[in-house]
This record gives C-alpha cells, structure tokens and sequence, in this order.
C-alpha cells in the first residue's frame, strides 16, 4: 500500500508505483491521505468541535441555550479552560502542519503549483467556471486534478482561519501582554477578530465543508476517506477525471 | 322518578343536617387555626423584623395597593418573605421609618419631600461613610441640585433598593448592577455587555469586573474629574486592582465603544467592517456553490437512488 503523501515527490511516485493500490470488499482503493494527514485532520476537527461548543456561549452569553450550556459545561471559567486546551492542541497541529510544509517545500523542493499542490492555480478558475455551467447541463463537469477549488478553500479558510483566531485568542488571553507589545485598543480588535471569525469558521463548517464533503452528489450521505484515507478508484475516476489519468499515466493505478 | 325524587330528597335532608354540622364543625376549626396562627404569628413577628410594632400584619397583604403621595404611586405592600431575606431582614421597620407616627395616614408618606429625605436619613444613620462619599459623588452633587436640577439623581435606594436590600459582593447583586445602572445610562450597559467582562458577570463569573469595579460606587464621579478612578491618572490603577501586570498601554483598552459605529477608533471600525463584509462574501459564494451542487444533484436523481454518475 502505497501513501500519496503532499507534495509527491519523484522518489515517491516511483516507490508508488510497485503498489499503488490496496484491494477492499472486491474494489480497487487508492490511498489518498497519509496517515500524517488522517491524524492532522482528526485533531483539528475534534479540537475544532471543542472550541465551537465552548466558545460560543461566552459570544451569545444573552441568550438562553448560552446560559443552559455554560451550565452543562459548569461555568465560564471550566468552559474557557476546555477551550484554552482545545485551542492549545489546535495551533499545535497548526504549527506541525507548517513545519510539514517547510520540510516539503524547503527540503525536498516541492513545488508550489502543479497538480499535486494545495495552492490555487489557474486551473481552479476554470474549473470554477466549468463547474457553474456544468451545473445549468452547459457543458461536462470539469476534469478535476488532485485537488478541487472547494476543497483548496477549505483548506485555506483553516488556514487563514487558524492564523486569525490563534492569534486574536492569544491575544485575549493574555490581555496584558498584548497591551505591553502593542497597545489596549488591540484587545478590542481582537475580540472582533476572534468572534466574527468564530461565525466564518463554524458557518462554514456546517454549511459548505460538511455539504462538499458528505453532502455532495455521489458520496451523500457520507464519505470516510478523510478518515480511512482511502478512496476508490471508480470514485477518482468519476470525480477527478485529469488526477485518474495522471495515476494510470504514472503507474499509480490499474486502469478501471 | 317519584321514589328516586323522594329517597333523594330524604337523602338532601340527612345530607343538609350533616353538612350544617360538619360546617360549623370546619368553620370553628378555621377560627382555631387563625387564632392560634395569628398569635404565633403575633409571637413570630415580635421577635423578628417587623418587631414589636407589627407592620408587616397591614403591609404584608398584597391587597392593600398604593397610595398618592405628591404626585406617584407609592406601593403599600411589602413582601414579608422577600424582606427577611434580605440583607436588612432582621432590622425593625422603624429603624428605616424613622418619624414613624401611629396617624392614618401616615404622616411621612404624606409628603415625598419629607419621605425622601428621611430615607436619606435612615441610611445615614448605619452607614455614615458610604452616605458621606455619596454627598461628594457627581450623583450626590445631582441629588442637592447643584448639576443638572437634581430631577433625576439616584438615590441609595435607587440602586440598593428598598425592602429587599441586598448584599452588595452577592453574584446576583453584581449580575443586577448593569440593569441598574443600565436604568439611566443604557447605551453603556449595553456596550459594556459586549465586553469579555460584561458576558462572564452575565454567565455568573463571579471574579469578572462589573460597571462599579472601574467606575466606583458611592464616590462616583465623571470620567474627566481628575478623582475619578478612571481619570487619566488613576486609570491604571483601577486596571491594576485586577491585572497587576498591566501598563499604561493597557488602559487604551476601550469598554464603551460600538465597533461598527463611526464613533469607534479606525482601525476597530474598519477590522469590524471588513468581517462582516467578508462573512457576506465568503458565505454568498459558499452557499450559491453548495445550493446549485445541491440543485444539480436533485435534478440528475442522485440523491434519491436512480444512481448514475454525473
């Protein structure tokens, strides 16, 4: 069993190539998320969730399932440390994850843009456009690579995300320091910051990471492969048309 | 019908007899209780807070409504549980009604003038200082007169309340606080509960700052006197009582402010600006994307079971 690991490197892909798929249930599966990757994303939704359920009822301390559920977590203060811890483990992915992206991209020199990044290129847009015909029937759906643009935005919204409350939430917590390094009216800035991007976070979240993930035509009602970290090859083939073809050219996967 | 009419008229009577009986039997028992209990009661309140004068047997019904006095209703009725549970609880009523006559109408509710003044009084009698350092405060000075005509200048009572006085370091005094000083100075409560503090005194964090913890209570006085505990030079100080470690920086730190308002500091109004229009964006083409993937996905049967892809 071959990882497809970000970004893939030449080394890789040939190491890939003897075994690039596992065989489960009678289907062929491509293994798209290293456990690195599986392990990531768990910690960021587990803590995330964390965060959504005690953040919240300090934002909305006025209404009335704010007080009920300060009171399920026994208080302000118990609630703000559960979400102090969750928060802590949090940016700790956060700052492995980057360190991650140094080691691919200073060390092994991965690059940038290409099929295999998570960065946006100029396919995206097209693709975005391709995709709003394709949902009036005005042409085919596009031939995703890799990665789609909904799911680049999802992981840059984490990670604009991350960078914008990590940082206001410090602030927050440590008010004194902040107002020692910059000034007091950055506390008022901050608590904007970190409510308003509370809303974009968990909005988004519910509503159009849980739909494109799950939701979305022909993986309803849920798909595992950020959790198994695999993926059938009848579903590459179908929902990222240019990324099958570059596996089957690259000797990753048996043709369908 | 006639036999049933005559047995359950014969009935009726036998009834009618033991019921007079059982009725005098019922009314004698309710005289007996309400004699007793009105002398335990009697005994009660003689040794509690309404204390010998027995206040509480009138103004403990709630029936007894208000009266007029120069103008405004002045309620009668006092809650005898609500008031031996308060702070007060144990005191007489006299001790407060000072001046108290046996008159009816009482001549100190006769007049608001001579009522006010000697709730004044009554407070002054125990609680000299705090009454003293209230005489110096910006609402002492409204309350003579000597600021904006004294119409509107709470007194203790405004904000202590009355018969139901409560201990000021209670969570619910220190919850209650903001409405009450929220009573002429709304717009900053509001402000203030859109603050770290304002939300963790609203969920019950006890150690969270309320309006008085900055501004102070009885000595309180404008911002720009420079006694204030909010004045430029004491500022800090006051920041200090709870964040030892903070400086001047910290007191930049704006409570009172509305970040959408143009009243607001730039760079609050515009961080504040900029998210909501970025949450107006991301979420239009968040939901227009996810509504027409859902629009597509109904229109091709795929998330009803006629399969397919595509």
């Amino acid at each position: 069993m071959a990882e497809a690991t970000y970004p893939a490197t030449g080394e890789e892909r040939l190491e890939g190539a003897a075994v690039a798929e596992t065989n489960v249930e009678g289907r062929d599966y491509y293994v798209r998320f290293s456990p690195y990757h599986r392990l990531s994303h768990f910690v960021m939704m587990t803590t995330f969730i964390g965060c959504a359920l005690t953040g919240p009822p300090l934002k909305y301390s006025y209404d009335f399932w704010a007080q009920a559920m300060m009171g399920f977590w026994g208080g302000v203060e118990n609630a703000g440390l559960i979400h102090r811890v969750m928060a802590g483990f949090m940016v700790a992915d956060f700052v492995i994850h980057v360190l991650y992206l140094g080691y691919h991209i200073g060390l092994k020199k991965a690059k940038i843009f290409g099929p295999d990044s998570i960065f946006f290129w100029k396919k995206d847009l097209t693709d975005a456009l391709g995709m709003v015909k394709w949902f009036f029937d005005r042409g085919p759906r596009p031939r995703f690579e890799r990665f789609t643009f909904w799911e680049k935005f999802d992981y840059w919204a984490v990670f604009w995300g991350i960078a914008m409350i990590g940082t206001s939430g410090f602030a927050l917590w440590f008010p004194t320091v902040t107002s020692t390094l910059v000034s007091g009216i950055f506390l008022n800035v901050a608590r904007i910051i970190h409510g308003d991007e509370a809303i974009l976070a968990i909005g988004w979240i519910l509503f159009v990471h849980l739909y494109n993930s799950h939701l979305r035509m022909n993986v309803f009602p849920m798909d595992p492969v950020i959790f198994t970290g695999r993926m059938p090859v009848e579903h590459v083939k179908h929902d990222k048309a240019a990324w099958y073809d570059r596996l089957v050219r690259e000797g990753k996967i048996k043709p369908e | 019908m006639k036999t049933v009419a005559g047995a359950a008229g014969g009935f009726a009577k036998e009834f009618t007899c033991l019921r007079r009986g059982a009725g005098f039997g019922i009314l004698a028992f309710i005289l007996l209780v309400l004699l007793t209990g009105e002398v335990a009661w009697a005994q009660e309140s003689a040794q509690s807070a309404e204390g010998d004068n027995g206040c509480l047997v009138c103004h403990g019904q709630e029936y007894l409504g208000s009266v007029e006095v120069d103008g405004a209703a002045q309620d009668l009725f006092v809650g005898p549980e609500a008031y031996e549970e308060s702070a007060h609880g144990l005191l007489p009523c006299a001790s407060c009604h000072i001046g108290f006559t046996h008159d009816n109408p009482h001549q100190m509710v006769t007049n608001a003038e001579f009522f006010a003044e000697t709730a004044r009084e009554a407070c002054r009698n125990c609680h000299a200082d705090q009454f003293e350092m209230y005489q110096q405060s910006y609402h002492g000075e409204l309350s003579r007169g000597g600021v904006a005509g004294g119409v509107l200048a709470p007194g203790c009572t405004d904000c202590h309340g009355m018969h139901q006085v409560q201990r000021v370091d209670t969570l619910e005094y220190r919850q209650d606080i903001q409405q009450i000083c929220g009573q002429c100075h709304g717009g900053r409560t509001d402000t203030f509960l859109d603050t770290y503090h304002g939300k963790a005194i609203t969920l019950g964090r006890e150690a969270s700052a309320t309006c008085v913890d900055c501004h102070g209570s009885h000595f309180i006085l404008p911002t720009t006197n420079p006694m204030s505990t909010l004045s430029e030079a004491n500022h800090l100080d006051t920041c200090q009582t709870c964040h030892p470690d903070a400086d001047e920086g910290f007191t930049s730190f704006l409570v009172h402010i509305q970040p959408t308002s143009t009243d607001a500091p730039l760079i609050v109004f515009a961080v504040a600006i900029f998210y909501i229009s970025m949450i107006v964006v991301v979420f239009a083409f968040g939901g227009i994307h996810t509504l027409l993937y859902i629009y597509r996905g109904l229109k091709n049967g795929l998330y009803f079971g006629k399969g397919g892809h595509h």
